[in-house]
């Protein structure tokens, strides 16, 4: 008989030896299949592409030698191609030969040509030449750099990831000036050859953590790598906690501000959200709201947001504790209030309180797959139709109805979409045990909620950092958000003040 | 890894399949807010009187059920079966106690409250001068919550400083106490509307005296036990026409009160009550005090009436053997050997009250 | 065995030691050193403070020579294998015993106050299984918890400051009434209730610091664990008269019973609900320190099988008492024989650690 059930939550980690040194790796340069002669050329790369209709092969004749490009049709950018080709219009072929060293890279293998043709290159070939040679070709497209629609800020930048690497990283590039940011790059996924960045600035992120993730990328065996979400939880240590424990994040504000705080970025190509870890609890309710007001407002909604985790976890099972187990608690003046609304509810009000949150998480699913006008409406029809005659027809009393709708509001106070999810789901268990065992039961699960807290790690750190360990200098970042110079890294070298806005009045005073 | 499942599985199964032994649905209950007790006529037993509260779409009416029983706990659950829903003891608010029970020992009553984990401490006590039955289904006009009104009634009676300020759980602590006692507000049923009566002095546990509104407002002065308002009138003149302005009316803003407890070698127990009292003047028509003669006879009148007053009031809760002002607490604590030697309440009587009354006036209001 | 490494940090022996000795008990100290030593319980408590302060010196010493054992090592050091592991057995008895007297209190506390009807099993098996969980994320976990819910523990003093509202402070005069025997003997009571210290001996290998800095926090954790104790007291004296207080088995919680807030009422509720948090943290360092000695005992790394199976036997005891007379005799008896375990053994391994200080050579 297995004792390891109270494991239940933690997947054992992948831990692997592997003190490999990261390397920059395309995967598939082992194998070498040599350019022999024009016709092998042609044969190899059409036998590896099989039968695709885009793969195209032009023929051309210079001085009665055959030139022959190759390209993937959907990534050909004519004006680039017409370019290229110009650039050969030479007279003689001694010239064009050298002409075609000069501009163009020379392939050491037809696997690496491939590969660069997948990549969107085109592949030239000229007969008589032992290389061959690659040109980038590639028109290349992205939708602007707009705010990602769900975490949008009032203050502040309004930038945001799109879903080509490249862009992404000079988003970040052009916030963090300076040597000290690293890019890494590698490609996992058998198949997608997904690039993937890792981004971090030396000094300030733990190397421990930086070669765990290289080595936990790297070790992953997946043949195709449809986003960051899918990558995450690969390589998330504890895949049965109900907690994220990565922050996924479409701002590069967020993103740089959290690289300055030594967390590593995880950049996928095509996907607009960045993976930032190792993450606390705390990272979750922080907003680049906080910084870009006074500290005053940025903390008052700090700790809004931070309550708004307690009151969605609870409320709903805090109501029904007390008019199914507790009813002495509410105060003599609202007794007759409260026993007035649940007098005719013909059922437990765990089946009143399941039938309110199921109807609002239709409500949330509805509106976000329908498109922006009708969601709308199905807003307005859920809230108040829905809510009128559900409490007319005595299904369910009006005090749950403000309950489940504080709770809802205050489950998307959340700036992050993964920890609100995780919230919503996080009252239905703790309904049930208020249910069970009133009070006692909300106890139990907060406790089994907190140790689970104390014991999960993300990426070797704590996750209630900086409470647990307690560190005052961080906490002063946590529950509230004090002054932006008390902040250690805004703090200023030595012993120096402010320097005065108004220096030449001092001369005069 | 599987098998690690398998134990929450059972403990989830365990958890749904048994059931919610504890469950107590407020909607399946009916509330008592008001709790009465009197001495049934025909064979001596206890006749238990509830108030409950019924809800309808609109408003709120309270009925009264009443029963027999030998007990509190024997005539609830009389009660219980005739009202259908269980009764939920925990929003009880006042609990009143008929004349002729509370001369009785009141805590055997009052056992059940103190026992019960969900019984509602806060509730106020208070002793009815007639049948509590009666007091209860009073007609009351635009009221229709009896305990409610009530409530309200002794709350407010003790703002204006006609009753201490209690509860179950304050009057606890003195009930078993020898050195100390408590009283409660008495209640006297009208017409259509209830009104209060001043206090029910208890000597232990069973009530032995009573005081009126006015007598209770100057006791609770000496107890140093006054509420948010003291208004006191006063005659302070004989000869002025019309009759009203022989009277004046005084707020008492500040109130401090120092006693001396000095028990002697033959039993006696030498009392000096030093009272500094500093009033408002709110209702004066003769409107002599700009001058300050006139000032000074108008407070050594006060202060002599008081002391006269006080003088009268302390004697009559000495004769209740009602040790309200926890003489015997201050014997106790400083006077170990005296305490030990005597049985309290039996030498409560030799007790000799010295009262020092000074007054002086403070406010005068917006006139002289 | 895996080496005992330092990974906690010193301020959470602090919050460790607090949390660990405030729990179920401390509901009815101030009742039980009434019973023995009347409005004079205050001093008792002090005075208790006091001798807790003398054993922890004596524990240190211990612990400050075998800086990287538990007490599970040292005693075999000390008195050889044999009588060592006799020592190891009873201790780890004795710590067994301890959180199935937690569970006892625990559950007639909730039988009680809040849940009349539930059976205890279903209770228990829960709440074990909670504490299961945090005691197999070792020490590291257990001591992050505690720092968590040492804030819990001030609120919960501030709420009991509002019962000051109805005090009548001359229920503690005259002091020294009830004479010194009483007082000494009340003491005795003080000491039972917080007992929780001597798990030092156990956790010690597992602190960061130096030895001085682990002996401060200690104090520290004595004196604010002494304070609210001193505190608690002297407000249920204040609180209730004399001859009340007889009545009042549980006298923290019949206390705030009484307090009404404008949005809630019978704040004891949601005290009771806090206590839960200490109880189960009382329950878990006493699991986890009977389960490293039992893997000690057995020279097994398995620990994760050890702790269900302690927990599950303190379960199946803890659920033999049936009735409020035999849990207070049960408490009572146990109270007795846990001084054996936090004073006079101790001093026994001291007298040893002594001797062989010279045998050894240093």
């Amino acid at each position: 008989m297995a004792m390891k059930w109270l494991n239940f939550f933690h997947r054992k980690g992948t831990t692997t030896d592997d003190t490999r040194v990261p390397v920059h790796a395309g995967s598939m340069s082992n194998e070498k299949t040599n350019y022999i002669g024009l016709e092998q050329g042609i044969t190899y790369i059409k036998d590896s592409f099989s039968t695709t209709d885009d793969l195209i092969i032009n023929n051309k004749l210079f001085h009665e030698k055959k030139l022959v490009t190759i390209y993937l049709d959907p990534y050909l950018d004519k004006d680039l191609y017409q370019k290229a080709i110009s650039l050969l219009s030479h007279d003689n072929e001694a010239a064009m030969t050298d002409q075609l060293k000069k501009s163009f890279d020379v392939c050491p293998t037809l696997d690496y040509a491939i590969q660069k043709l997948l990549d969107g290159k085109c592949v030239i070939l000229y007969e008589g030449v032992p290389q061959l040679f690659v040109v980038n070709v590639r028109s290349s497209f992205h939708r602007g750099v707009d705010e990602p629609i769900n975490e949008r800020i009032v203050i502040g930048q309004h930038e945001g990831f799109v879903e080509s690497l490249k862009v992404n990283q000079q988003l970040l590039r052009k916030r963090i000036i300076h040597t000290d940011l690293i890019i890494k790059n590698m490609t996992i996924g058998t198949k997608t050859n997904t690039s993937v960045s890792i981004i971090y600035v030396e000094g300030l992120a733990d190397s421990k953590v930086v070669k765990k993730i290289w080595n936990e990328l790297d070790s992953l065996s997946i043949s195709s790598v449809e986003s960051s979400g899918a990558v995450m939880q690969l390589i998330e240590e504890h895949s049965f906690s109900p907690f994220p424990q990565m922050l996924n994040t479409e701002r590069p504000d967020r993103a740089a501000a959290n690289l300055m705080e030594g967390r590593i970025v995880l950049m996928f190509d095509g996907s607009p959200s960045v993976l930032i870890l190792p993450v606390s609890l705390f990272t979750f309710f922080q907003s680049p709201d906080d910084y870009n007001t006074r500290w005053i407002m940025g903390s008052f909604y700090r700790a809004i947001r931070l309550a708004s985790f307690f009151i969605a976890v609870t409320f709903p099972a805090f109501y029904i504790a007390v008019v199914s187990f507790h009813p002495e608690v509410i105060p003599s003046g609202l007794i007759l209030i409260v026993k007035q609304a649940v007098d005719d509810i013909p059922y437990p009000h765990i089946v009143e309180a399941f039938i309110m949150e199921m109807t609002l998480e239709l409500l949330r699913e509805a509106s976000i797959r329908l498109p922006n006008p009708i969601g709308q409406t199905i807003g307005i029809v859920g809230g108040l139709v829905i809510g009128d005659a559900i409490v007319r027809a005595g299904l369910v009393s009006n005090i749950m109805i403000i309950i489940v709708a504080i709770t809802a509001i205050s489950s998307f106070v959340v700036p992050s979409h993964e920890m609100s999810s995780s919230i919503r789901l996080l009252r239905f268990p703790m309904m049930f045990s208020a249910a069970i065992f009133g009070f006692v039961g909300i106890v139990y699960f907060y406790l089994l909620l907190i140790i689970h807290l104390c014991r999960l790690e993300s990426f070797g750190t704590s996750y209630l950092s900086p409470l647990v360990p307690l560190k005052l200098e961080k906490l002063k970042d946590s529950f509230i958000r004090f002054p932006t110079w008390s902040l250690k890294n805004f703090r200023r070298p030595g012993n120096k003040k402010r320097k005065s806005a108004f220096k030449e009045w001092d001369d005069f005073a | 890894m599987r098998r690690n499942r398998i134990p929450c599985l059972f403990i989830c199964i365990i958890v749904f399949c048994t059931g919610c032994w504890d469950q107590t649905f407020l909607k399946d209950q009916s509330l008592i807010t008001a709790i009465g007790f009197d001495k049934s006529e025909e064979n001596g037993q206890l006749l238990m009187s509830v108030a409950i509260p019924i809800i309808d779409k609109e408003k709120i009416n309270e009925l009264v059920y009443s029963h027999v029983g030998t007990s509190a706990r024997n005539a609830r659950r009389s009660i219980e079966r005739s009202t259908q829903k269980t009764l939920d003891p925990s929003r009880n608010r006042v609990i009143i106690l008929s004349e002729d029970l509370a001369k009785q020992d009141i805590y055997s009553l009052l056992d059940k409250f103190y026992r019960d984990p969900r019984s509602s401490l806060i509730a106020k006590i208070a002793v009815s001068e007639g049948n509590v039955n009666e007091l209860l289904t009073i007609p009351l006009t635009n009221q229709p919550e009896i305990s409610q009104f009530i409530t309200e009634l002794i709350e407010g009676v003790e703002r204006e400083s006609l009753a201490p300020v209690q509860n179950l759980q304050i009057i606890c602590p003195l009930m078993f106490d020898p050195g100390h006692d408590f009283s409660v507000p008495l209640l006297r049923p009208g017409k259509n509307t209830i009104d209060s009566a001043g206090l029910a002095l208890f000597d232990g546990t069973k009530m032995t005296g009573k005081l009126d509104s006015n007598e209770a407002m100057v006791y609770l002065m000496l107890a140093d036990e006054l509420g948010k308002i003291t208004s006191i009138t006063q005659k302070v003149h004989d000869e002025k026409t019309p009759d009203q302005n022989n009277y004046i009316t005084f707020r008492i803003n500040e109130l401090s009160r120092k006693l001396h407890v000095e028990p002697k070698d033959n039993g006696e127990v030498a009392t000096t009550l030093d009272l500094h009292v500093k009033i408002a003047v709110s209702e004066y028509p003769v409107d002599e005090l700009q001058e300050e003669e006139k000032i000074d006879e108008l407070t050594s009148t006060i202060s002599e009436n008081l002391t006269t007053y006080s003088e009268n009031i302390l004697d009559k809760i000495q004769a209740a053997n009602f040790d309200g002002l926890g003489i015997g607490r201050h014997v106790y604590a400083h006077h170990q050997d005296f305490w030990k030697n005597y049985k309290w309440k039996e030498i409560y009587q030799n007790v000799q009250f010295t009262v020092n009354m000074e007054v002086e006036i403070v406010e005068f209001g917006i006139i002289n | 065995m895996r080496k005992n490494q330092a990974i906690v940090p010193p301020y959470q022996l602090f919050t460790f030691m607090v949390v660990t000795q405030m729990g179920a008990r401390g509901l009815s100290l101030p009742f039980n050193v009434f019973t023995v030593s009347g409005s004079d319980g205050w001093i008792s408590v002090i005075l208790s403070g006091l001798f807790i302060q003398s054993n922890i010196f004596l524990l240190w010493f211990i612990c400050r020579k075998y800086p990287t054992n538990t007490l599970f090592e040292i005693t075999k050091k000390l008195l050889g294998k044999i009588v060592g592991n006799f020592l190891n057995t009873s201790y780890i008895a004795f710590f067994i015993t301890t959180a199935i007297t937690t569970l006892v209190i625990y559950t007639s506390l909730l039988k009680e106050w809040i849940l009349p009807y539930t059976p205890n099993w279903i209770l228990l098996l829960l709440f074990i299984f909670i504490c299961s969980y945090l005691v197999r994320g070792g020490i590291k976990s257990i001591a992050s918890l505690y720092s968590i819910l040492f804030p819990l523990n001030i609120l919960m003093v501030i709420f009991l400051a509002i019962a000051h509202k109805n005090a009548h402070y001359l229920f503690v005069l005259p002091i020294g009434n009830e004479g010194l025997e009483a007082i000494v003997l009340g003491a005795k009571e003080g000491i039972y209730a917080m007992t929780g210290y001597e798990l030092l001996i156990v956790i010690y290998p597992f602190i960061q610091g130096q030895a001085k800095d682990k002996l401060k926090m200690m104090t520290l954790s004595n004196i604010f664990v002494t304070t609210v104790y001193t505190f608690v007291t002297f407000t249920s004296i204040v609180y209730f008269s004399p001859q009340e207080f007889l009545l009042v088995p549980e006298p923290v919680l019949y206390m705030i019973k009484e307090f009404t807030f404008i949005m809630i009422e019978r704040v004891d509720l949601f005290f009771l609900c806090f206590v839960i948090f200490f109880v189960g943290a009382t329950y878990s360092s006493y699991l986890y320190a009977s389960s490293i000695g039992l893997a000690s005992l057995m020279n097994t790394k398995k620990i994760e099988w050890i702790i269900p199976l302690v927990a599950a036997t303190t379960v199946v005891v803890g659920s033999i008492p049936k009735n409020d007379q035999s849990i207070q005799e049960w408490v009572k008896l146990f109270s007795n024989i846990s001084f054996l375990f936090i004073f006079v053994f101790p001093v026994i391994l001291f007298m040893f650690s002594f001797f062989r200080k010279n045998h050894a050579g240093g």
